[in-house]
């Protein structure tokens, strides 16, 4: 602090706060014969009242018999002596001061005195653990991140005694200034990668640091690709999981969610449940999800070819039920499936945000009503409805949501090709995507490629410890 | 250079071992493998499949002199080489010999690829239109890198495996009788239907120029070997399973002889097995496709003196490549023609490896080996 | 910059989209089950082919009926051109379950059709090639009760044709390929006639390259298979009279052919063995128990097969003259294919030698 005038100090910090905050000034004495002036600075509501009166004004108004008038370190001696709390500190500097205010601290300023002292009193209210919603496991641990940063930090460190675990933070947003905490394990982590990835953090300019998601797009690399760059996960397990590998978490405050960088993209269709289950049961899974991948890409496009362009490649008793339940329908058989994955799409999208009660309304329209009367109406066939059916099933098979919208969303580009040009439409479909996946890397480490060590752990999951 | 640029680099233009192995395979395994049988057996009659392992000789000998060259010097390819040492007229004509080579080979196989898809299944596509998807989707794959077609051509080749085990099942449909009399063609009937599969092993000389770009320079003998060992064994057991299946007097008949075999392959979901052929063999002969498309693009690339990207030069070739291919019947009228460009670049291709071969274990200095 | 690509890549696949789309979806095509081939006689003296097929109609109120539709000309593709001519609506082939032949047909030879069905890549090859009495075109309108058409009462009784009578399963248009014109085999296929009960199978066509040259009835069919195919079943019985003979039900296992040189002569030995089960059993006593009974069983049914056998080829080496057993086969595979000669008439002259082993593997549940 440049000056030593209580009042200048408090209308310093009241001015970089924000004059029209909830700032709390209290004013009070310290001592006997001579008391000096001081005052206690904090947001209300970052901070717990009950504390700063208990441990903090008691001790200081009350209990101090003596003049403290040109004691030498008066900050420093004062924290020791009457201030019964473990975390304080001593510091000079204004900005950081105000920092700290703004991150839920306590400051307390003496007239005649260039440092402050700061109590950490973090209070107000906070969500508490609690199971994630969208990552739910059977067998796996049942904490989440929540939106506190302390206390996503104190769930990580928990599970991660090593040394070598280092924090680093970052400030994000020009306005919202929050909190960025980066993960990495020391010793196992590359470290070309965390030097980007702090090179790309600092670059970061923008107003406020809404959602992990907005952080996601502005690191990662290809902004005009449809796959998820970097894995987002709400469960600490998977995050020290992933932490182990060598990856690197960041965690933003006020958002539930870590993302790892850098992220490959068999990894999104692993979920936590593939390491606490037996290896047979694991691996079937696993190869259950590519598969429901795979239907979700190609089913309705391999059945549009079919109906529409190699009839002579469907066996003959299929052929009959096929045949009969399409005659008298109007649309062609490529209209048919882009309506009704639309109507999905509404079904979902509408889904999403609806309240539960409601929701069970959408899906009954949705699912009942719709389908039936689609098919009385002669609208669609049941055989369409069919696929379009299992599509949907298969979509809910891969773990990651951001993956699996984005599956969702490939399947049109892979049926209007298939409408345009048959059977050779997915084939170029397919290459499309694997030449385009190929072509990907988040932070320079390739995004899909094969290592045949590797195997053990992408499509199956083989034993531990061989 | 920023990190990631520093990490990519040490990843892009390096492919690892099975990658390797996977574009030179995927270069030999494409368009032509499935009608592999059809010059063969008017030599080797029954015996073609002994004459389809007799033509890996030329892959080997490739690679022969490609361990010479890759030995003297392991940093540069062929194109560089050839201007070093024969200097800038000479060496850049031979590379644009290289150069018309791949262009045509991809016309070949592009347009023998419309043939098929169109009588096979999507007679109602115009050749324009598959031309134009075709060649655009691979441009796109080819501009992208070497290590991106590497990595589409490692799944390739998964899926080639896949889709020939199938035919395991027709083994039971027929008798090995159909093999019978081994080695009645005699050793010139074999050895001429071995020339004859030499074009069935063209492709290889994709490794004149990728050999730099293997990561563990070491491994360079046994992923080539490897690669050679899996097209042969392809070979050979299409070979094997069509006179098996068919008899060779079928054969002869058959410009896709083995399409035939697997119609014995039933699925109980899809009448045949043609359509899943068909779908996975388009993919791999994109891959195919786009494995030339990325030597063409390395030709020119050091033809026009390193000036101009790969995503330029992909796309401005693309044009002239669809156009080629739609009169490609125009440029190249009978099959002798393709024929005998087909011998001639066979012969160039021995020519250039060796005379490089020679040149090189004359002139270059011993230093270069450190590298 | 990015943004004008991503908008010309857009523009230019609509256009490609727009540009020529010309296919009908699935129910507004008739779907073809069965090809005949006919020729008939006209009154000029020259000969007309017909070709007929049979596909399926669909109706919107569930309802499937089948039609044949005829088309006649000079040649065959010339009757496929007429008839293709009086479709009203779009068709697809290559879901055919069978293709009927008429004997005349077949007599004049199959090749034209067989070519026309090699080079068209959307055939379908699994289908069954059945030759029959009289004119296909009848006997696509013939209506079999329970069956929506012929084509599909055919493919049943072929798809069951090798539960008896030691019939094999091929006789796929794929098998003729395979057949036809490789050394030393002979295209064999089913015959089928309507009599009074009905459409039935009634014998073999036996063919020559390409020509039909005989049919044969059941009885001898059967031996004939018998000796021609692998691992095929029938009944075998011995029978003293009416009520007294035994049935056995036999899978030929293990056939094996020899072919070799003797003095400049070829010879064959045919080793066939059967095993199965009796399945009634009213001739022997005690065959359950005694083993000497179940030997002298063995020896009686192999001296009949081998009978049986030995006249049948008697019958085909003096008669038929063609090797419509694949013996030729064995030959090339042992002699050479590639020396241009005539496996009919060397099977015709050689010594052909069968030797049967019957092997009984179980008697039932019990011996009443």
């Amino acid at each position: 602090m440049d000056s030593n005038s209580l009042e200048q100090n408090i209308n310093l910090i009241r001015n970089n706060i924000g004059t029209k905050n909830y700032l709390t000034v209290k004013e009070f004495y310290i001592g006997k014969e001579q008391p000096l002036d001081a005052a206690i600075v904090f947001i209300s509501g970052l901070v717990n009242k009950e504390i700063i009166d208990r441990d903090v004004l008691a001790p200081l108004m009350y209990k101090v018999n003596e003049n403290l008038t040109g004691k030498a370190n008066l900050a420093d001696y004062l924290s020791k002596t009457y201030i019964p709390m473990s975390n304080t500190d001593v510091i000079e500097k204004m900005d950081d001061i105000i920092t700290m205010i703004k991150r839920g601290k306590t400051a307390i300023l003496i007239n005649g005195m260039t440092e402050a002292i700061l109590i950490d009193a973090a209070g107000g209210e906070a969500r508490s653990i609690i199971e994630p919603e969208n990552e739910t496991t059977v067998k796996g641990a049942r904490d989440g991140f929540t939106e506190k940063l302390e206390t996503n930090i104190s769930t990580i460190k928990r599970r991660i005694k090593d040394k070598d675990l280092m924090i680093e933070t970052f400030t994000l947003g020009r306005r919202t200034q929050s909190e960025v905490a980066v993960f990495y394990i020391d010793s196992i982590v590359d470290k070309n990668i965390l030097n980007e990835l702090r090179k790309r953090i600092k670059a970061v300019d923008i107003d406020g640091a809404i959602s992990l998601g907005m952080l996601q797009q502005y690191i990662e690399d290809y902004t005009y690709t449809v796959f998820p760059q970097s894995f987002t996960t709400e469960r600490p397990d998977r995050a020290v999981a992933e932490l182990l590998e060598g990856r690197i978490i960041v965690i933003i405050e006020g958002y539930p969610v870590a993302m790892s960088i850098p992220s490959l993209f068999i990894q999104f269709f692993q979920a936590v449940e593939d390491y606490n289950q037996r290896t047979v049961v694991a691996s079937f899974s696993r190869i259950l999800r590519v598969f429901a991948a795979f239907i979700v890409l190609t089913l309705p496009s391999i059945y549009l070819t079919l109906i529409k362009y190699n009839v002579e490649l469907i066996p003959i008793k299929f052929v009959t039920p096929i045949v009969q339940s399409r005659v008298g329908i109007a649309l062609t058989p490529f209209m048919e499936i882009v309506l009704m994955s639309i109507i999905v799409e509404f079904l979902r999208e509408g889904g999403l945000r609806l309240p539960s009660k409601i929701a069970q309304t959408l899906s009954l329209v949705g699912g009942i009503i719709i389908g039936d009367t689609a098919i009385k109406s002669k609208i669609v066939s049941p055989a369409t409805l069919l696929i379009v059916g299992v599509t949907v099933v298969a979509t809910f098979l891969i773990p990651n949501y951001d993956m699996s919208l984005c599956i969702r969303i490939l399947q049109f580009p892979v049926l209007i090709l298939a409408n345009m040009m048959g059977i050779l439409g997915i084939a170029i479909a397919w290459f499309l995507i694997l030449a385009h996946l190929s072509s990907l890397d988040s932070f320079g480490v390739p995004y899909f490629e094969f290592h045949l060590s590797d195997l053990k752990d992408t499509f199956i999951r083989l034993l531990y410890g061989k | 250079m920023n990190n990631r640029e520093k990490i990519l680099k040490e990843n892009d233009y390096n492919l690892t071992s099975s990658q390797y192995t996977a574009v030179v395979f995927g270069t030999m395994v494409g368009v032509s493998t499935i009608s592999i049988t059809k010059g063969i057996v008017r030599y080797a009659h029954q015996d073609l499949w002994i004459s389809t392992a007799v033509g890996a000789i030329f892959p080997i000998y490739i690679f022969i002199l490609t361990m010479v060259i890759f030995k003297k010097s392991p940093g540069e390819n062929i194109l560089t080489l050839n201007r070093k040492y024969f200097g800038k007229f000479a060496g850049g004509l031979l590379n644009l010999i290289l150069l018309v080579y791949f262009l045509i080979t991809l016309l070949i196989i592009g347009n023998t690829y419309i043939d098929m898809i169109t009588t096979f299944s999507a007679g109602f596509l115009s050749p324009f239109k598959v031309a134009l998807a075709v060649f655009a989707v691979s441009a796109y794959a080819a501009s992208n890198g070497l290590r991106v077609v590497a990595k589409v051509s490692q799944i390739a080749l998964y899926l080639t495996f896949l889709l020939i085990l199938p035919s395991i099942m027709a083994l039971k449909e027929a008798k090995i009788i159909n093999i019978y009399p081994v080695f009645e063609s005699g050793f010139s009937g074999i050895v001429n239907g071995g020339i004859e599969a030499f074009k069935q092993y063209l492709g290889i000389e994709i490794i004149f120029i990728i050999y730099p770009y293997l990561k563990q320079k070491d491994k360079m003998a046994k992923v080539t070997v490897n690669a050679i060992l899996l097209t042969t064994l392809v070979h050979v057991w299409i070979g094997f399973i069509s006179v098996y299946y068919l008899g060779s007097d079928v054969i002869l008949k058959s410009d896709w002889s083995f399409l035939l075999v697997t119609e014995s392959v039933t699925i109980s979901l899809i009448n045949n097995f043609r359509y899943i052929f068909i779908l996975v063999w388009s993919l791999i002969i994109l891959k195919s496709i786009s494995l030339y498309y990325s030597a063409l693009l390395f030709c020119l690339k050091d033809f026009t003196s390193n000036k101009f990207q790969y995503k330029i030069l992909a796309f401005v070739v693309l044009p002239l490549l669809v156009l080629l291919c739609i009169e490609f019947e125009n440029i190249f009228p009978t099959e002798e023609i393709l024929n005998f460009i087909t011998i001639s670049y066979e012969i160039y291709l021995i020519f250039l490896g060796t005379l490089m071969a020679i040149t090189v274990s004359i002139k270059s200095p011993k230093e270069q080996r450190k590298n | 910059m990015k943004r004008y690509l991503i908008i010309i890549t857009i523009l230019l696949t609509y256009m490609f989209y727009l540009y020529g789309n010309t296919r009908v979806p699935i129910e507004e095509v008739d779907i073809i089950v069965g090809f005949g081939y006919d020729v008939m006689d006209k009154s000029n003296g020259q000969i007309q082919y017909s070709v007929p097929f049979n596909s399926y109609i669909f109706k919107p109120n569930e309802e499937k009926l089948s039609v044949t539709k005829t088309g006649r000309g000079k040649n065959l593709t010339e009757a496929e051109q007429d008839r293709d001519s009086k479709v009203e609506r779009k068709y697809i082939s290559g879901l055919e379950m069978v293709y009927v032949i008429s004997e005349k047909y077949a007599k004049m030879g199959i090749k034209d059709l067989i070519d026309e069905r090699f080079r068209n890549t959307e055939a379908n090859d699994m289908a069954y090639v059945v030759v029959c009495k009289g004119n296909s075109e009848d006997i696509f309108s013939f209506q079999e009760l329970g069956y929506i058409s012929t084509s599909d009462y055919i493919y049943g009784l072929m798809k069951n044709i090798d539960g008896y009578n030691f019939f094999s399963q091929n006789y796929k248009l794929i098998d003729v390929f395979v057949r036809m014109d490789s050394k030393g085999r002979q295209v064999l296929l089913p015959y089928i006639e309507i009599s009074k009960n009905g459409l039935n199978l009634t014998g073999l066509a036996l063919f020559n390259k390409d020509k039909m040259v005989k049919k044969i009835d059941i009885k001898e069919a059967r031996i004939l298979n018998l000796l021609r195919e692998d691992n095929v079943k029938g009944v075998l019985s011995i029978r003293k009279d009416n009520k007294k003979y035994i049935d056995f039900y036999a899978k030929s296992k293990n056939r094996k052919v020899k072919c070799y040189k003797e003095n400049g002569k070829y010879k064959f030995d045919i080793n066939l063995t059967l095993t199965g089960e009796i399945i009634s059993n009213t001739l022997y006593e005690d065959i359950l128990s005694s083993k000497d009974v179940k030997e002298k069983f063995e020896k009686d049914m192999k001296q009949q097969v081998e009978n049986m056998c030995n006249e049948f080829i008697n019958k085909m080496q003096y008669q038929y003259k063609i090797d419509c057993l694949e013996l030729g086969r064995y030959g090339a595979a042992e002699f050479g294919r590639l020396k241009n000669v005539d496996w009919n008439e060397i099977v015709s002259n050689s010594e052909i030698k069968v030797n049967v082993k019957v092997m009984v593997e179980s008697e039932g549940r019990g011996d009443y």
